[in-house]
């Protein structure tokens, strides 16, 4: 069915196990996206404040959530659902910062303690909306693009194209841009970048938004790829946070590669090993990573600002 | 039905972790072990039974009571009374939720028509039904200690749940204290109902509203094989838990039996969303059917990946049938095969059940309230009724040693099945719901007997 299926163009595979491979790799780049969207929302927030922010897979189930509640049939596109959607959980995430997580700037480990008491709440509050009943969207794009026996849905090249221009956008603006500077002082030194005149606490809110939004952003775009239910966010979480540990924690470009170097092992460990040991055999590489650079892959010296100069 | 690339049918399938009810559903089509004993099969163990039980089934059709005998009061009654049942379900904590909340509606469904209805008579006094309500909250742990608190602080005799998880440890309970104890709980097949001498001897107040997967899942393949007979090769692609295990080796022998090749049988973590790495691998086996089992909507993202991949030219599913096309989220180029037990409330194979799911539906406040997997709640809904027909032929609200020997002859004209009973093994014996779903096609629904063997 592969050459006639909608959408498709027709190829026939040259070789089986050049074929498998390179489905693989494309399997493989698809997660390592969603990965690297769900840990950078943990790694920038941990990169400027230092807290450990374990309600983004909520922030990420409610984005999923809105995404469905602004799209719904059609109600709005797609593509204006989900920044929709991202701007919803990013105000939220700032409400979050205002009333709960700037008073523990100075004790990190209370913020992520106000972390996982937030998780109850997120989770019961779409419990409460939406119910337990799983939802899906209907992806923008459901054409097969068939390449020599690689089969490639549109709508994953869609999220793979997404993701890679977010993380673009995301480094090139905290590189050069007058926030970015800002931000890479006050993740410098709060206090001297106040008496610099920064507005640390703007700085602060602004990027628990960015965290946010990222999060959501990857929310919407896995209800495109999955159905969703109100405990999705703890699965992404997990993977999301070994990925940002592996990175670096406070490194984006560690974060990417690390999204890489987690979503390639996973793959390839369930296409060519045992299957039912995919986690283990990620987790045990996160182990060996971490043992051998106990900050990460990337993260030498400390958080966001060294990694971005 | 017609599918697709030559594959013609004549004729038209949960977790204790997130699936042991789904399974039921999958197995409207779907499995077993060898038939000579041994616990986890479904039928008699040859070393413990030598003779095999006559047919319960009743000679004579009036035999069969209905709810109308059931709540049929004589005049006779003179006191009133209100029996008190505990009442624990998955009712939050997780995915699990989904499939507590629908078989606990089905008691309390039942039990708000008996009460609406006057109540119930029991020699001379009327009774009408409490429920103790506690939520296991998915977890064993609060379901051993709600367990613990409906018997030693509440004082129930009866015990209806949970819907899987935490089944176990609650029986282990229960049992020693006499309490009646119902639910679907899959895992007795392989616990306290794992042989009949159990079933009537520590395990006698212990009851499945469910039929063993065990014999849904054979008499699922005897049946599959009639209405797909130009499938002849398979793949399994089931989650990496005790019961995704279980389930699954009981598919891959089943299958096989009835001559399909099984060309690998594959597992994945629980809480996988993304089947890429797994589907690739397989499709270069080329297999006619993929068959999964993961929790719902999981699976429904198998069978996306699936016909994104080209994997497999007929698929399976265990969400309700009217849900395939949405939660799959494209157009379905392949048939998909969904389950449901012991009826489906989309395509109402029997006007009872049509008529069930609108009381369900007008009973959850509209049709857009009722929960995802409603159809589970008839695994509870026309046991209630049984239970009450079991305690006036006991003639007693108390006793439960003689309310089980009594619920062990009723046959039921319920919702379900026009003949409801419980077998030796006090295992319900009911049928399934298959459904055939296709692209720009109605879906089609059949309903399966239960298969013979289970009548013991």
């Amino acid at each position: 069915m592969s050459a006639g299926a909608p959408g498709s163009w027709g190829g026939e595979a040259v070789h089986p196990e050049l074929t498998e491979f390179l489905q693989q790799v494309f399997n493989a780049l698809t997660i390592s996206g969603v990965y690297a969207l769900i840990a950078l929302g943990i790694t920038i927030v941990f990169g400027l404040t230092g807290i450990v922010n374990f309600s983004i897979g909520q922030l990420l189930t409610l984005g999923a959530f809105l995404t469905f509640a602004f799209w719904d049939n059609d109600r709005v596109s797609f593509f204006l659902a989900v920044p929709l959607a991202a701007a919803a959980v990013g105000l939220l995430s700032v409400g979050l910062e205002r009333v709960a997580f700037r008073f523990t700037l100075e004790q990190p480990i209370n913020g992520f303690i106000v972390s996982l008491g937030l998780i109850l709440v997120l989770q019961n509050l779409i419990i409460e909306i939406w119910e337990t009943n799983p939802r899906a969207i209907t992806p923008p794009f459901t054409g097969v693009w068939d390449v020599g026996g690689v089969r490639m849905p549109v709508n994953t090249w869609f999220v793979i194209l997404v993701t890679a221009a977010i993380i673009t956008l995301l480094i090139l603006g905290l590189r050069y841009t007058k926030y970015g500077r800002a931000m890479r002082a006050c993740a410098e030194d709060r206090d001297a970048a106040a008496l610099m005149g920064i507005p640390v606490g703007t700085v602060i809110a602004a990027t628990f938004a960015i965290g946010g939004g990222l999060a959501a952003i990857a929310g919407g775009l896995l209800a495109s790829l999955y159905p969703i239910h109100p405990y999705i966010g703890a699965v992404y979480l997990l993977k999301g946070f070994a990925v940002a540990l592996v990175g670096g924690l406070g490194n984006i470009e560690g974060c990417v590669a690390a999204a890489l170097l987690i979503g390639f092992a996973e793959t390839f460990a369930a296409g060519y090993l045992a299957g039912e040991w995919r986690d283990g055999y990620t987790f045990a590489l996160m182990i060996i990573i971490l043992l051998m650079r106990p900050t990460g892959l990337f993260a030498a010296r400390g958080r966001l600002q060294q990694t971005l100069q | 039905m017609q599918g697709e690339a030559g594959i013609m049918p004549k004729r038209s399938r949960f977790v204790w972790l997130v699936g042991a009810l789904v399974l039921a559903l999958t197995f409207a089509f779907g499995a077993c072990e060898d038939d000579n004993g041994g616990d986890g099969d479904g039928t008699p163990e040859a070393s413990s039974e030598p003779t095999v039980l006559p047919s319960l089934t009743p000679v004579d059709q009036e035999d069969i009571l209905s709810a109308e005998d059931v709540l049929t009061k004589d005049g006779s009654a003179t006191n009133e009374d209100e029996v008190k049942w505990g009442f624990m379900f998955e009712l939050s904590g997780g995915i699990l939720q989904g499939f507590g909340e629908p078989t606990s509606d089905g008691v309390k469904l039942a039990a708000q028509e008996i009460n609406d209805a006057g109540g119930f008579q029991v020699g001379d006094t009327v009774y009408t039904i409490s429920l103790v309500e506690k939520d296991t909250q998915s977890n064993v742990q609060t379901t051993i200690a709600v367990t613990n608190e409906l018997i030693q602080d509440d004082g129930v005799n009866v015990i209806w749940g949970p819907a899987t998880l935490g089944e176990p440890e609650a029986t282990q309970i229960t049992q020693p204290q006499q309490v009646l104890h119902l639910c679907p709980c899959q895992q007795r097949e392989l616990t306290a109902l794992s042989s009949i001498e159990k079933a009537h001897g520590e395990s006698q107040w212990a009851f499945q509203t469910l039929l063993p997967f065990s014999l849904l899942i054979e008499n699922g393949a005897r049946n599959f094989i009639e209405d797909w007979p130009d499938v002849q090769t398979m793949a399994l692609l089931c989650q990496d838990t005790s019961t995704g295990h279980d389930i699954c080796t009981r598919t891959h022998d089943a299958y096989t039996k009835v001559g399909i090749d099984v060309l690998t049988e594959d597992y994945f973590p629980p809480g996988t969303t993304d089947y890429s790495a797994y589907l690739t691998r397989i499709r270069n086996l080329d297999p006619d059917y993929l068959w999964n089992f993961d929790d719902p909507p999981n699976d429904t993202a198998i069978v996306r990946q699936a016909l994104e991949l080209g994997v497999g030219r007929l698929l399976n599913a265990n969400v309700p049938a009217n849900l395939v096309e949405t939660l799959v989220g494209r157009p379905l180029t392949v048939p998909v095969i969904v389950g449901a037990s012991p009826r489906q409330g989309v395509e109402p194979t029997s006007q009872k059940a049509a008529d069930y799911f609108e009381r369900y539906a007008e009973f959850k406040g509209g049709a857009d309230k009722l929960p995802f997997a409603g159809f589970v709640s008839l695994l509870t809904y026309d046991y209630v009724y049984m239970l009450i027909a079991a305690m006036q032929q006991a003639g007693t609200v108390e006793d439960t040693t003689a309310i089980a020997e009594a619920l062990e002859t009723i046959h039921y004209n319920g919702v379900a099945e026009d003949d409801m009973f419980f077998n030796s093994r006090h295992f319900a014996v009911h049928g399934t719901d298959p459904c055939i779903v296709e692209q720009d096609k109605p879906i089609t629904c059949e309903h399966q007997a239960a298969p013979p063997e289970a009548n013991y």
